[in-house]
């Protein structure tokens, strides 16, 4: 073989192999660089990936004459772009290539560069997109989108990589929203200041921000104060929100059910102890410079009646299964509701991974005949309702008695179909000068105090609305105006089962503002003993357009609740899906069905379910052990007291016999002993999840190990003896 | 690749796979693997702390790092040690071509890292046991993981084919697969940016376009993008192609 052909042949090889490797580049650059390689496929099991049918539907809305364009700014320069965000910004751009796909082309995706002194930097500030400095130089990065249809516009000014799967949602509600030409309206009605208060500058107070529940449905619904005194629900309201309705009267819950009943949807949250309307009390309000009084407990006691819900104001749900955390506590009223809790064929909840419910109530179901129920949340069987004081106690000590009803309460639900009228005698009177009798259950003490409005738990429940109606002097003006009233006529208590009455007076057109006496006298003669209906009174809803959300607490949608600031970026994240489920609700009630189906993969979290039943286990193990221990204690704190009663009361000092003394150190030593022996058993009740968790470590991280060192081990022995052998 | 040839590889493939069994470096090199994915997860990673039945972040974070210091103490010996022993004039004189040798020796290399992440079973079974963990990124974790040890293993059987030392090429296989994970990282890219002109600058995002590190993390996830397995299976062909030059020049 002569060196020259060696050399010739060698030299082709290394170009083929040349060749070869340049073509792969090429290809590589072709499927990546140019984007022809975005074909994923997604092997999540929710498939978190892939756009979801909600987003395909609001797509195929978009008017093919007004495209919907999406401007993304995302800096390039590496000098600035932290990796993090430069690896989302890639997943961002795939996320809206798939729009683009989805939408036939309706979708014009603009791909901007804003580094550092370029002229895109200028249109990202034009468009608001929010620029964050990364060094001492005052170079800004970028990262957001501006979506626009004609002169409409929403800007998502800047992508958090930790929102990574709301992502989709973000995008389709941005599309949905510059698409749509009318926002739907909310009302919100609440005894809470839940929309903000108003910034008062002459007494220096800062206005209250309103719920982040609020400031969101506000960026997609044109949201409207309804007052707690209103006697007409507005009919283009979509969607009526009541928050805490506290001291609720009946007036307003007439207004109400006529709402509903005439095709109106309502997002109810009735809440047994509201941690946050406490935490209300006793601020001044700068506009009227009267103090807030929220009432601990609320209820909506004729309308749930009506639909034939059951609720008990006076019992919180303790669970030893689902118990979280509050103010650094544990406490089962401090509910942390994982997957297994939350309906999974619900479209609303379906997807929604925890959500955290605070000191909530207790539904039960409607009946045959009544209103469809579908449950929402419940808790888990090792559950039990407590009463409200024990409830309260639990911020400073830990439940000592215990015994699980061994049934899941009913959190949230759902009630759909035919809704008959809770007043179906027509609307209640206006509580004018504590005339008894109209809506109000028996029982009620005429004239309560003014001031006894803000303690229901001193008062039996269904009085506070009595209590309510004579403070606030400008509800029964308003009522005797707005509503015809029927008031003095005697009045039968609402009851679900009365029979439904057919507006038969003819006497009732009289004009609404005609004075309450004349009315009496012409509604009298045509139906003794019954109240006339008002014209406009129906008694059952028609069609399937009125629908009920029910939740048992209200603290769930406070912000500390469902929100906590991000640590890298000072925005404000979810903790939880309670805010999802707000706004899915919201969304379901509001008709917009295809942006519901868009969110409804929200969170991504999986909790180690195992170690949580563990935990359970080994509590329900140690609790009589615990108990008594603790009764042990309190008895012997309580013997010490009791001794050292007996003081000089010139000299205020102790005055003991030596058998007293000896008496005494022997109960502080065997106080000292009981807090020891409770320390121990904490300790031991911690260790078997700790040896849990140890063994698990272990197993983990040695049996491997170990097992391939026997293998090598044993192969090795035994190739020494075969050569041995021989 | 006839009859004839599959039986040659296969051969081949076993006798290069019972070296492995039949050397200690075997067992050492499984034993750190384990000891460190499983050290990393659960100690410094706080597995059973984070309250997440996933393993993403607290297992296949981890792997990048170690194969950049595992793969080429495995791969090393593929073709040094037959260079040192001279067995490579012998190999190639058998009647198989380069290629069949360069397969059966990456393949066998290849199922030792099979069985390495084989035996993190263990955690899988914890993460089941303890949750209800999403299956879909634990298997494209798991593909993504392996992808990661073969394109360093095939960076290590390129650069042993030019030398005879081992341990030069597990320093310099070490040195160039910690390149192509770190060069995503923008404090390495912007030293080079620096030291450039302009035009410079779009030649250091191409390069950085082919960090292993990227494409890793985009699968782990839970997706499988074209790119993204293409760009490993490019890696090993390239790989695979120099170590054939090498070879050839080498006899040359």
């Amino acid at each position: 073989m002569s060196s020259s052909k060696t050399t010739s042949t060698s030299s082709a090889v290394g170009f083929t192999t040349l060749l070869v490797i340049a073509i792969v580049f090429v290809i590589n650059y072709i499927v990546g660089g140019l984007g022809l390689g975005n074909f994923r496929v997604d092997v999540t099991e929710d498939s978190l990936y892939t756009l979801s049918k909600g987003t395909k539907n609001i797509l195929g809305r978009i008017n093919p004459d007004k495209p919907v364009t999406i401007r993304y700014y995302v800096s390039s320069d590496e000098r600035v772009m932290p990796p993090v965000l430069s690896t989302y910004s890639r997943n961002v751009q795939d996320l809206l290539f798939e729009f683009q796909k989805a939408s036939n082309d309706n979708v014009v995706f603009e791909k901007l560069t804003p580094n550092p002194d370029t002229d895109e930097e200028d249109k990202a500030r034009e468009d608001q997109i929010q620029g964050m400095q990364v060094n001492s130089e005052g170079d800004n990065i970028y990262l957001g989108l501006a979506i626009q249809s004609g002169s409409q516009k929403e800007v998502i000014p800047f992508l958090n990589p930790s929102e990574e799967t709301k992502l989709e949602y973000d995008v389709a509600r941005a599309i949905n929203k510059v698409i749509s030409t009318k926002k739907p309206i909310i009302g919100v009605m609440s005894s809470m200041p839940v929309q903000g208060s108003p910034m008062f500058q002459f007494q220096r107070q800062r206005g209250q921000e309103p719920w982040a529940v609020i400031q969101q449905l506000r960026l997609d619904y044109e949201v409207r104060d309804v007052e707690m005194s209103a006697t007409k629900i507005d009919s283009d309201i979509s969607v009526l929100v009541v928050i805490h309705p506290g001291d609720i009267l009946p007036t307003t819950e007439y207004a109400i059910d006529q709402y509903l009943l005439k095709g109106g949807r309502l997002l109810a949250c009735v809440d047994p102890l509201c941690w946050i309307g406490q935490s209300y009390n006793g601020q001044q309000n700068p506009m009227t410079g009267q103090s807030t009084v929220v009432a601990k407990t609320s209820d909506l006691p004729n309308l749930l009646k009506g639909w034939g819900v059951g609720y008990s104001p006076n019992e919180v749900v303790a669970d030893m299964f689902y118990r979280g955390t509050l103010m650094g506590r544990q406490n089962p009223t401090a509910l942390q509701l994982p997957a297994g809790a939350i309906n999974r064929s619900n479209p609303i909840t379906e997807s929604l991974q925890s959500m955290t419910m605070v000191s909530a109530g207790a539904f039960s179901a409607p009946a045959a005949g009544g209103p469809t129920a579908e449950i929402l949340l419940e808790s888990s069987e090792q559950s039990s309702g407590i009463d409200l004081a024990t409830a309260e106690s639990l911020r400073t000590e830990s439940l000592k008695e215990f015994t699980a009803s061994g049934r899941k309460k009913v959190l949230a639900m759902r009630l759909s179909g035919t809704f008959k009228t809770a007043f179906p005698d027509g609307p209640p009177p206006a509580a004018v000068g504590g005339a008894p009798g109209g809506g109000m259950p028996p029982g009620m003490p005429p004239g309560m105090p003014p001031g006894m409005q803000g303690f229901p738990g001193m008062m039996p429940p269904g009085a506070r609305e009595g209590g309510g109606a004579q403070t606030d002097p400008a509800a029964p003006a308003a009522t005797a105006t707005t509503e015809p009233v029927a008031a003095p006529a005697p009045v039968a208590p609402a009851a679900p089962a009365a029979p439904v009455v057919t507006p038969a007076a003819p006497a009732t057109p009289a004009a609404p503002a005609a004075p309450a006496g004349e009315a009496k006298t012409e509604a009298a003669p045509a139906a003794p003993a019954k109240p006339a209906l008002p014209p406009d009174h129906v008694a059952e809803s028609k069609g399937d357009s009125s629908a009920v959300m029910l939740f048992s607490d209200a603290d769930m949608f406070y912000d500390a609740f469902c929100l906590s600031q991000d640590q890298m970026t000072g925005t404000l994240v979810a903790i939880n899906s309670n805010l999802p489920m707000f706004l899915n609700a919201i969304e379901l009630l509001s008709g917009g069905g295809d942006l519901l189906a868009v969110r409804s993969r929200a969170s991504t979290q999986r909790p180690f379910v195992k170690l949580d039943e563990m935990r359970e286990k080994v509590e329900v193990e140690f609790r009589p052990k615990l108990q008594s221990l603790e009764k042990q204690l309190n008895d012997t704190v309580q013997q010490i007291g009791t001794m050292k009663v007996k003081t000089d009361a010139k000299t205020r000092t102790l005055i003991l016999d030596p058998e007293q003394q000896k008496q005494l150190a022997d109960l502080q030593a065997t106080q000292a002993k009981i807090s020891k022996e409770v320390r121990e058993v904490r300790k031991q009740q911690n260790r078997e999840i700790d040896w849990i968790k140890f063994t698990l470590k272990m197993l983990n991280i040695l049996l491997m190990p170990l097992m391939v060192i026997a293998v090598g081990l044993i192969l090795a022995m035994r190739r020494r003896s075969a050569t041995a052998a021989r | 690749m006839n009859q004839n040839d599959i039986q040659k590889v296969w051969a081949l493939y076993k006798r290069e796979f019972l070296s492995y069994v039949n050397s200690p470096v075997l067992y050492v090199i499984l034993v750190i693997f384990l000891l460190a994915t499983m050290g990393f997860a659960f100690l410094f990673g706080r597995f059973l702390d984070s309250n997440n039945a996933s393993l993403g972040q607290a297992f296949f974070f981890w792997h990048p790092w170690i194969y950049v210091v595992l793969a080429p103490a495995v791969g090393m010996r593929l073709w040094s040690e037959e260079h040192r022993l001279g067995t490579i004039e012998l190999l190639l004189t058998m009647p198989i071509s380069p290629w069949h040798a360069i397969l059966a020796k990456f393949k066998a290399a290849a199922t030792v890292w099979f069985i390495a992440l084989a035996l993190t079973m263990p955690i899988v079974f914890t993460v089941f046991y303890l949750g209800e963990p999403d299956r879909g990124p634990i298997i494209t974790g798991y593909v993504a993981s392996y992808f990661y040890a073969l394109g360093c293993l095939a960076v290590t059987s390129a650069v042993s084919a030019f030398t005879r030392s081992q341990v030069v090429c597990f320093i310099v296989s070490v040195a160039v697969c910690l390149t192509l994970t770190l060069i995503g990282y923008p404090g390495i890219v912007d030293f080079v940016v620096h030291g450039l002109p302009g035009w410079g600058e779009a030649v250091v995002r191409f390069i950085s376009y082919l960090s292993f590190m990227d494409h890793f993390y985009e699968m782990s996830k839970g997706i499988f993008v074209v790119r993204d397995v293409l760009y490993f299976i490019s890696v090993i062909v390239v790989a695979l192609l120099v170590t054939a030059s090498g070879l050839r020049s080498k006899r040359a």
